[in-house]
Parts: structure tokens; sequence; C-alpha cells
């Protein structure tokens, strides 16, 4: 079961970044705003705007490994991996959750002086898509010398 | 390929972020404090304590990465090809006294010590969404 611990970074963390590597060892991410997760079966499901959801979703359908990477302000931070499982529409509830994490982050960096103009380009799209894959393994991504230790799970 | 439209995205005031894979195609992601401007078409990346992304980097030199006009929030996306490390250079030493910095204002101190200023080549760069 997916440590509750992590739960608060994977839900409300602002940070989001899912990785996918091609066949020929050539990586992309795509930034994700929020998740959701089914804590019974070990997914995760990433929210992304479709529209540059591409690249990774290539990957993804060839090789099928996510690396995803989210966190908090506080710089708590880890990464999932594990393996792809589908992309689907997302729920009524997943895209207010996504929503709030949206403004949280609009609000820091409005607070951090960031032209309403900015903001207002950066986010005008809202994910749209979840990718869900499985997760197999657990790091801890806070910077320091535990950062990349792998978290008991399972 | 870099321009100074790109440099205010190089200076450090938002973290950057980089994903890497294994021989066998295990993606890794995370973030970094600062991609570096080496020249037109260099950048560096500090090696700190990235042990999975040094140890990914040593299997396969590719490495796609994101920085931010933190001005605009304009993102760019970097392809990136490992070239070498350097130790004893100019580059370290204002990498390395930059960090040092910025470990001591929070209470790190000696933590985030420099190991190596990595250079990469810059293969491709594009502005997302173009």
């Amino acid at each position: 079961m997916i440590p509750d611990h992590t739960l608060e970074a994977l839900t409300k963390g602002i940070v989001g970044h899912l990785g996918s590597a091609s066949d020929d060892l050539k990586t992309v991410h795509i930034d994700t705003l929020g998740a959701s997760l089914d804590q019974a079966n070990d997914t995760v499901t990433a929210f992304v705007p479709s529209f540059l959801a591409g690249p990774v979703l290539e990957n993804l359908q060839t090789m099928g490994r996510v690396s995803f990477f989210f966190g908090l302000p506080s710089h708590e931070a880890y990464q999932f991996k594990g393996q792809f499982i589908e992309t689907r529409e997302l729920t009524e509830a997943e895209l207010a959750s996504s929503e709030q994490v949206r403004n949280s982050l609009q609000e820091m960096l409005a607070s951090m002086g960031i032209p309403e103009e900015a903001l207002t380009q950066a986010f005008g799209s809202a994910p749209d898509l979840g990718i869900t894959f499985k997760v197999e393994k657990i790091f801890n991504q806070t910077p320091g010398p535990e950062a990349g230790q792998e978290l008991p799970f399972n | 390929m870099i321009t100074e439209e790109h440099l205010p995205a190089l200076q450090g005031m938002f973290p950057s972020w980089i994903t890497t894979c294994s021989a066998a195609g295990e993606p890794n992601t995370t973030v970094i404090s600062q991609i570096w401007y080496v020249d037109d078409e260099h950048v560096a990346l500090s090696f700190q304590f990235f042990n999975k992304t040094k140890k990914n980097i040593a299997e396969n030199p590719n490495v796609f990465a994101t920085i931010v006009n933190p001005g605009t929030l304009q993102m760019y996306n970097l392809d990136l090809e490992f070239d070498h490390s350097e130790t004893d250079s100019d580059l370290f030493d204002d990498m390395d006294m930059k960090l040092e910095a910025l470990a001591s204002m929070s209470g790190m101190s000696g933590i985030f010590k420099l190991q190596a200023a990595d250079v990469y080549k810059v293969k491709s760069l594009k502005a997302l969404g173009t």
C-alpha cells in the first residue's frame, strides 16, 4: 500500500513532473497538476493537459515505464516509479482537485511578484487527461543527503 | 542555440527539472536548483548527490531538461548530451561559491557540497507549446 506520509505531497503537491523514456533511451517529461490514487491497488493517476502529452504518451505506449516526481513548497518530495496502465478522462472530483492545486501554485507565484499576464498564459489550460500507472517503487526526493533513498513499500 | 532570450531561465531563480534513464530504459525524474549557462552550446549541472542521475548518465548520456523564465513563466525544453565533468576550473569555482551561499542561507552549509560541474552539449532547445 502506498505509504500515508506521501499522500499530502501526492494529492496537494504543487510540483509534479512525469517522465518517460523511448526505446532509443531518449527521455521526455510533462508537468502535472495534481494526482489521485487507488491505494488498494497501488495505482496513481497524474493530471496533465492532453495537448502537451503526446511525446510522453508515445513513450509510455512503447516502453511503459513511468517516473513521477512530486513535492510540496516545503521541499518535501518523492518519486514514484512504475508501469503505465492507461490514460483516461478526469472525473469531476479530479478536475476540482487539480483546480485547487493550480490555484495554490498561482497564488504562490503571484505572491513572488510574477505578473498576472504570465500567470494567465502559463496556467491558461487546465489538465484534462489522467495518466494512470502502477506504483512499484518509492524514493525520497527531499533535498539532502537522503535524497534518492528507496522507501519501504509493500 | 542558447540566446539572450534564454538566459533568465538559467539564473536559478526557479528550479529546473531533468529526466534521465538507465541503459535498461528506466526513467528518473528530479528537480535541481539550477542549470548553468556555459556558452551558447553548453550548459552545466551540479553534481552533488544525484546518485541515480549520475549513474544513469554513466550508462546513457541523454538528458531531457526544462527551464523556466521567472519573469514570463515561459518554459523551455532542452535535449542534452553529457560531455565532460570539471572539478578544477572557473566554472566549478563559480558553481561551488553560489551553491555554498545558497546552502548557508538555508542552514545547510557543508551538506550541498559540489563534487563536479557536469557539462552537457545542448542538442535542441524549444519553447514549450511552440
